[in-house]
């Protein structure tokens, strides 16, 4: 195996942290705890504060008071970086092949790909499935192989924490449930995984664990499958339908 | 049919063609080097933009009796700025807000040039180049712009294509993509602004692009991708100079043919091989 995708066993911690942008908080007290091996999907409205939780675990300068911690570390002072999967979208389209294209997951200075980064990617390529496409370029594969590259990508940087910002978002159910499968699957070798998603209708029902955020707080943590009407209406305000969410 | 060995040796007996060759590969070189990065961030409109507005920076270098190189530099750094400015101001789309900064560019390019009738400065060349024309001097900064870019693109070309590719990805993995894309421009506005002289404002995108789109045909890795890059360019640069002085062509224009045949040589048997 891989050194990068060892299992690694990260507990990340929200302490009745303020998040937000400069002066203006978003969600305000979360208390939230993320351990190894967890997928958990984090739902609400637009503006809600999904993308502030992703930005705090990504390190960016999103947390006002409190603290997020990694491993019992301040999370921006252990410069952890957490591997980001974008929506599904074609912006890894270039020349460049997907073993190149995962290769540069790790943002090292210097132009070469190195031997080992080379091993590694192929490592992360195969275990997702895409052993034999490793010459291919990005546009000449499927959307849920180019999902697959960009976990793969992610992986490079962090095998311990993987933020997932809508993956989902513009797929169809089938490569929807393929896509969250895979994220699946990486979870259970110990990385933590998260994902904002709208999506109800496939992927909440696919994830271990779902928070909900609205009106600068969480307000549910806990089963999807406990998400019923009085959660969702909390929320969302509104009943949730099985399709997408907007 | 075999090429006289005569083509190549006699147009080095004039020292303006040796200065001219240097001067060419050294742009080409530069240009290439940026190129990866032109084709995958789509940036080829914002080069066009930047260059045609480069001959404003020229004409009022040129009224204030200033560097021509210094102040095709000042101006398209200005003009990068700017169309980055009017776009998000005026909820413009970045096509509109080059044609507007590079419309204007050029017209105070060529309005300054045209009224101030003291001094017999050459459009045309502004235009489309004239590398035979350069000194040692130009000479030997163009192979500083050269060296500096190939130095900035090799330490930081994983980085650039990262942030280039996906920037919210290389956003999140530490790349700082803000300061990164600030440096990326100053660097096209040094390698633009050092082309002119060899290429002319009209021709400098097509140097950023055509190797880097040649290159993008034969190679799938980054590093493979700058060098054959490089060597298309530079390949580009000595035949077209050669094509110039034995068919009596303008060089820019031959320079950029040149390119252009390479890349749709390539294109063509890439596609008949597929």
């Amino acid at each position: 195996m891989p050194k990068n995708i060892e299992p690694v066993h990260p507990r990340v911690v929200f302490t009745d942290a303020t998040l937000g942008y400069q002066d203006n908080a978003v969600l305000n007290h979360v208390d939230l705890t993320l351990a190894a091996g967890e997928l958990i999907g984090v739902v609400g409205c637009s503006g809600a504060g999904k993308s502030t939780i992703l930005s705090a675990l990504c390190g960016g300068e999103v947390v006002l008071s409190g603290t997020v911690a990694i491993n019992g570390v301040n999370l921006v002072a252990s410069k952890h970086t957490a591997g980001f999967v974008p929506q599904l979208t074609n912006d890894i389209v270039s020349c460049l092949s997907i073993l190149e294209v995962v290769s540069l997951g790790n943002p090292r200075r210097g132009l070469r790909t190195s031997r080992s980064e080379r091993q590694n990617a192929t490592d992360l390529l195969t275990r997702l499935g895409l052993g034999d496409l490793l010459f291919r370029r990005v546009d000449e594969l499927s959307g849920g192989q180019r999902q697959r590259v960009a976990i793969a990508r992610a992986l490079t940087v962090s095998s311990s924490l993987l933020v997932c910002d809508e993956p989902t978002s513009g797929a169809d159910p089938v490569l929807s449930a393929d896509i969250v499968n895979v994220l699946a699957d990486v979870a259970a070798s110990g990385t933590t995984v998260i994902v904002a998603t709208h999506d109800f209708g496939t992927v909440v029902p696919l994830l271990h664990r779902l928070v909900g955020v609205g009106n600068g707080r969480i307000l549910y943590d806990g089963s999807p499958k406990a998400f019923g009407t009085v959660q969702q209406t909390l929320v969302f305000g509104q009943k949730v339908s099985s399709g997408e969410f907007r | 049919m075999t090429v006289p060995f005569t083509w190549f040796t006699e147009p080095f007996q004039h020292g303006f063609f040796l200065r001219a060759v240097l001067a060419a590969v050294f742009v080409l070189i530069a240009a290439s080097m940026l190129g990866f990065g032109t084709l995958t961030k789509r940036y080829a409109y914002l080069g066009q933009g930047v260059s045609q507005s480069m001959l404003a920076g020229i004409a009022v270098g040129t009224v204030a009796g200033l560097n021509g190189t210094f102040s095709a530099f000042v101006a398209a750094v200005i003009a990068a700025l700017l169309i980055a400015a009017v776009g998000k101001v005026n909820g413009l789309g970045p096509d509109a807000a080059v044609a507007i900064i590079s419309s204007a560019g050029l017209s105070v390019g060529v309005a300054l040039i045209s009224a101030d009738r003291t001094r017999a400065v050459n459009l045309n060349n502004l235009l489309f180049g004239n590398v035979l024309g350069v000194t040692w001097t130009e000479v030997f900064i163009l192979a500083g712009a050269a060296t500096f870019t190939s130095i900035f693109c090799v330490l930081n070309g994983r980085r650039l294509a990262l942030s280039a590719l996906a920037p919210d990805v290389a956003a999140a993995h530490g790349v700082p993509v803000r300061r990164l894309e600030m440096q990326r421009l100053l660097v096209v506005a040094l390698a633009t602004s050092a082309s002119v002289q060899v290429v002319g404002v009209t021709l400098v995108v097509a140097a950023l692009v055509i190797p880097a789109a040649t290159a993008s045909l034969l190679t799938r890795t980054l590093g493979a991708t700058h060098v054959v890059a490089v060597v298309a360019g530079a390949f580009s640069a000595f035949s077209g100079l050669l094509i110039s002085y034995w068919f009596d062509v303008a060089s820019g224009p031959a320079v950029i043919l040149t390119a252009t045949v390479l890349y749709a040589a390539t294109l063509i048997l890439r596609t008949s091989r597929n």
